[in-house]
């Protein structure tokens, strides 16, 4: 299977000298396309550093991280800003929407900077709309909508320019379960559909529907817990079987 | 603990920290200056006034006169102290060569006098009583300070030669505006010199006490006693010329002080506003864990009150230092204050003022921390955002511009309110820099003489009793000569003569009258029009308020024996001859006239001073000066100091235009923080997002520099009219130097503007995402 991700020995330094924090202490790491990989630890595992890391977003200390085969710490800061609006989507924890512009908007944002066809872009928003249940809200400002549905928004905008990856940084943290839900079953669907992606979750729930679980421990990858293709059926024993592995490893 | 939140604070923002100390600093230095400056020059003019005992009441006369009636008058006034008639002997500019260079330029009316013998000492440098030897002379420090003469230059009159031993200050003529000039020689000098001009007199009363100045003026005139000179002159009128050159000052001082007292506070409020936002969550702790309102702004307030504590601490002492150039013409011209140490104590309440103005507006900026929901702010940790789309703009519809075009402007016109503070800093700035340039155009124009008095033209032949004694002839000789003149576009004859005028009450008083075509070289009316018919006359504000006359009263003169009613047709400033004058057309006998003038216009203009050169040799009993030469003379100090505060307020533009948008854009990158994180995760690159902001800026800097500048050009006026009304004009027009307030000072401040918001939108670079994404 084409790796999408190659990450080796990845160490993560926060602050200097006496102050120093381990971060990622050496992570080996591969995500291939189309995969649903989860990552889990407790708080200050490192599970969130691993995602901005892998996804570029933040400047490693040492090892290496190929995306699509090419190295990102030789990439100069506009390259890497086109690989994030072309081949990479990210979901956060907080819709993170500009304020001042109504949800299509923030939803065919990364798609107009690069001078599409405007007609298109506002096609395919409308499509992706559709397909998470907001269509109608276009006009709305951020804050004339809930919070599950600024999520689906957020994951329309990454889903924008079609990417490689979508990562997601505990997407349904700040929702009730039955939003939490319906999002996770928006990722699978998208992941069905040949995006890989990286989710960041303290939910064994959640995490119970990816391909692979990653285990995080004191900036370490502690454990590689492979699950077959998920189906709705058996998300309760896959949990379990998730539940399971953090106790053995006392997360 | 309050000490470690301080320093702990200005060392996370430094940049912030110090252009408000700079701020506050530069408010405290002005207030304190100008205060300073203030208590010394009355403290000055005071000691000078009480020095060389300056008469409450002085009248110049030419001609005979009865001294045993004005003794009378004196004798039956019991609250006149002293009385005294003083020579002052008039002698043409031309034949005074100072250092081989004769005083033709001067408009100045140049005296010779003696030492006085009980008031209206002339005093020296040092404040003491000029006993000049023989041979000595002693010159108005007005010369020296013009750069006409110093110290061993030689003075010669004729045949007569003196050496220069000092200057004078003399408490009646010493300000450019005062008109005459005196020097001052040995009485056996005097004597020497006494046929080589016409005399004068100048008739002096020295009053017991606080005597009504005007109803003592009123008295004298109805008792007919001498008065054909320039007009009675007062005390109040005397601290008023003498205060002018460095009042003007004092007040530019204050205009710039308020206005960076202004910008301080926008200053101080953005900041402030960003650091709560900042703070928000915690701020919320602190009142959960049941901390009260006023502790939590206490925690505030301690770092303001340090900020604003060494700011106008270190104002007030700077200010001590600068001082002095400031204080020069005051010294010179006036002499030491005593006031000196007063000064320093009232600077210093100045300072301290600051301070406490600082402190109440950063203590009403935080009454907000009231309206804070503690539960809120823990839970969103950001006040909840004002700022809604705007329906009509829409990125999805935007086919003009580029996202990053489009996104300033959303960004602009969605949060109004925030943008205000930085707009206010570019009108106030585009303020700062046009009006005192304006007021300086506007003063140093030739059409400002039309403001004061005199009708706009491009040179002046005065001739008056105290010049020739045959002054209609020689008027006549003039006219000949201009008929033939065809370099003349246009001149008039203007006579000058006293008439009584009967007031309401029946009460006769005096009124000097301009009588000739005032249409020709027509002056500004602030209220009404000038005189066109017999019937009609115009009156000097101060004239009209003498008389409480308005636009379209009646005034009754006794013109040739018999009365006279005019209407009133108008109303106009007037700095020349005390500033009271009429203007009128009737027909009168034309002997007794107290001087002639003679305003010229010529076809080229730039004729004008080989044309005065020439005149001047033609008709050398007349004065003959161009406007140029009035208004710098007269006003030509002024002028210097108004250029200087013009030159200042350029520099105080581009201080203050590119500190506050550097300390405005590094604020709005702190609070835009989250947002520049997204669109960085949305793949905008840093030079995208520098676009944005440079849009933003441009849009308010466009807005700001345009409404800035037609307001200092429109609304300005006020402010200059509030400052020029001291120079005698109560109404004008600024003259606006397109080039200068149009294309120089917008594109000025544009490019201060754009350097500094390129220098303050360098971080965005710098700025990561993973840090900023997850605060929420």
């Amino acid at each position: 299977m084409e790796k999408i991700i190659v990450g080796k020995n990845i160490r993560k330094i926060f602050g200097q000298s006496d102050e120093k924090v381990n971060a990622l202490n050496g992570v080996d790491v591969e995500i291939s396309k189309g995969e649903f990989v989860a990552v889990m630890g407790s708080s200050g595992s490192g599970k969130s550093t691993l995602l901005f890391a892998l996804s570029g977003m933040d400047s490693i200390s040492g090892g290496s991280v190929k995306f699509c085969g090419g190295e990102l710490s030789e990439l100069r800061e506009n390259e890497l800003a086109d690989i994030r609006r072309t081949k990479m989507g990210f979901v956060f924890q907080q819709p993170t929407m500009l304020k001042n512009l109504n949800l299509l908007d923030n939803i065919v944002l990364p798609a107009l900077q690069i001078k599409k066809n405007a007609k298109g872009v506002i096609k395919t928003a409308n499509t992706l709309m559709e397909k998470t249940g907001i269509i109608g809200l276009e006009q709305r400002a951020t804050t004339e909508v809930s919070g599950g549905q600024l999520q689906r928004a957020g994951i329309c905008r990454a889903l924008i320019n079609s990417p490689k990856i979508l990562f997601a940084d505990e997407p349904t943290g700040a929702l009730n379960s039955k939003s939490a839900e319906e999002i996770m079953g928006l990722l699978v669907e998208i992941n069905k559909e040949g995006t890989a992606i990286m989710l960041v979750t303290h939910d064994a729930k959640v995490a119970a529907r990816a391909d692979r679980v990653l285990f995080t421990k004191d900036g370490e990858i502690v454990s590689d817990l492979s699950l077959s293709k998920f189906d709705d059926k058996n998300i309760e024993a896959r949990a379990e079987k998730v539940a399971m592995q953090m106790a053995a490893i006392g997360i | 603990m309050f000490s470690k939140l301080i320093k702990n604070d200005i060392k996370k923002s430094k940049l912030i920290t110090l252009t408000i100390t700079i701020f506050i600093l530069v408010a405290a230095m002005l207030t304190s200056l100008a205060v300073m400056l203030l208590v010394n020059l009355l403290g000055s003019i005071d000691n000078m006034l009480i020095q060389a005992k300056t008469p409450h009441f002085l009248q110049m006369h030419m001609g005979d006169f009865d001294m045993e009636q004005l003794q009378n008058f004196a004798d039956t006034h019991n609250n006149v102290e002293a009385f005294q008639v003083l020579e002052f002997l008039n002698i043409d500019g031309a034949e005074i060569i100072i250092a081989d260079n004769s005083l033709a330029w001067s408009i100045q009316d140049n005296g010779f006098s003696t030492q006085s013998k009980d008031f209206d000492f002339l005093l020296d440098l040092n404040s003491e009583i000029i006993n000049p030897a023989d041979g000595e002379i002693y010159v108005p420090v007005y010369y020296m300070r013009e750069g006409a003469a110093k110290l061993g230059d030689t003075v010669t009159i004729r045949d007569v030669t003196f050496t220069i031993a000092g200057f004078t200050r003399d408490s009646l003529m010493n300000a450019g505006i005062a008109g005459s000039k005196r020097f001052i020689v040995s009485e056996n000098d005097y004597e020497k010199i006494r046929d080589f001009g016409i005399m004068e007199y100048l008739i002096e009363f020295r009053f017991m006490n606080d005597y009504p100045v005007s109803a003592f003026e009123s008295e004298y005139i109805e008792a007919g006693l001498p008065a054909n000179g320039t007009p009675a002159i007062n005390y109040g009128l005397v601290r008023t010329m003498n205060a002018i050159t460095d009042g003007i000052m004092i007040a530019v001082l204050v205009l710039i002080g308020l206005l960076v007292i202004a910008v301080t506070f926008l200053c101080i409020r953005f900041t402030l506003l960003a650091k709560v936002e900042e703070d928000y969550r915690e701020i919320g702790v602190l009142k959960a864990i049941g901390l009260r309102v006023s502790h939590i702004k206490k925690l505030y307030m301690a770092k303001y009150s340090a900020i604003a504590g060494v700011a106008c601490v270190l104002g007030f002492v700077i200010s001590l230092f600068i001082q002095e150039p400031f204080m020069e013409n005051i010294r010179i011209y006036m002499g030491k204050s005593d006031n000196s140490l007063l000064g320093v104590l009232f600077g210093f309440v100045g300072s301290a003022a600051i301070f406490m103005i600082v402190m109440l507006y950063v203590s009403g900026v935080l009454r907000r921390f009231r309206k804070i929901s503690a539960a809120q702010a823990i839970r969103l940790g950001t006040p909840e955002e004002k700022s809604k789309p705007t329906r009509g703009l829409q990125l999805s519809r935007n086919r003009l511009f580029s996202s990053n075009v489009f996104l300033g402007i959303k960004d602009v016109l969605s949060k109004k309110k925030l943008y205000a503070t930085m707009f206010m800093v570019l009108v106030i700035t585009s303020f700062i820099i046009n009006v005192p340039q304006n007021i300086h155009n506007t003063v140093s124009d030739k059409s400002f003489i039309s403001y004061l008095g005199i009708g706009q033209c491009d040179m002046r032949i005065d001739t008056n009793q105290t010049q020739t004694e045959n002054l209609l002839e020689k008027t006549a000789e003039i006219t000949d000569t201009l008929k033939n003149d065809s370099s003349i576009s246009a001149y008039t004859v203007l006579i000058c003569k006293m008439f009584e005028t009967i007031a309401d009450d029946d009460s006769v008083g005096r009124l000097r009258v301009e009588i000739g075509d005032h249409t020709v070289f027509p002056i500004t009316y602030s209220k009404g029009r000038e005189p066109r018919t017999a019937a009609e006359i115009a009156l000097s504000v101060l004239y009209a308020d003498d008389l409480g006359k308005d636009v379209g009263d009646t005034v009754t003169l006794t013109v040739d024996g018999e009365n006279k009613n005019l209407t009133v047709s108008g109303i106009y400033s007037d700095v020349t001859n005390g500033g009271r004058t009429s203007k009128a057309v009737f027909e009168t006998d034309p002997s007794e006239i107290l001087w002639s003038s003679i305003p010229i216009a010529f076809n080229d203009s730039s004729l004008t001073a080989t044309k005065a050169l020439q005149y001047k040799e033609t008709f050398p009993f007349s004065r003959v000066s161009s406007v140029e030469e009035l208004i710098g003379q007269t006003f030509g100090s002024t002028i210097e100091a108004v250029e200087t505060a013009s030159y200042a307020s350029i520099a105080v533009t581009i201080m203050l235009s590119a500190l506050i948008t550097l300390l405005f854009m590094k604020m709005l990158i702190i609070k835009d923080r989250y947002s520049i994180a997204i669109l960085k995760s949305l793949g905008f690159t840093g030079s995208d997002i520098r676009r944005q902001y440079l849009t933003r800026t441009v849009i308010v800097l466009i807005v700001g520099v345009v409404i800035g500048t037609v307001l200092a050009n429109t609304a300005g006026e006020l402010v200059g009219v509030a400052l020029v009304s001291s120079f005698g004009a109560s109404s004008f027009n600024f003259v606006v130097n397109p080039f200068f307030s149009y294309l120089f000072s917008p594109l000025l401040i544009a490019l201060c503007v754009y350097i500094a918001a390129l220098i303050g939108i360098c971080d965005i670079r710098q700025l990561k995402i993973s840090e900023h994404i997850k605060e929420v």
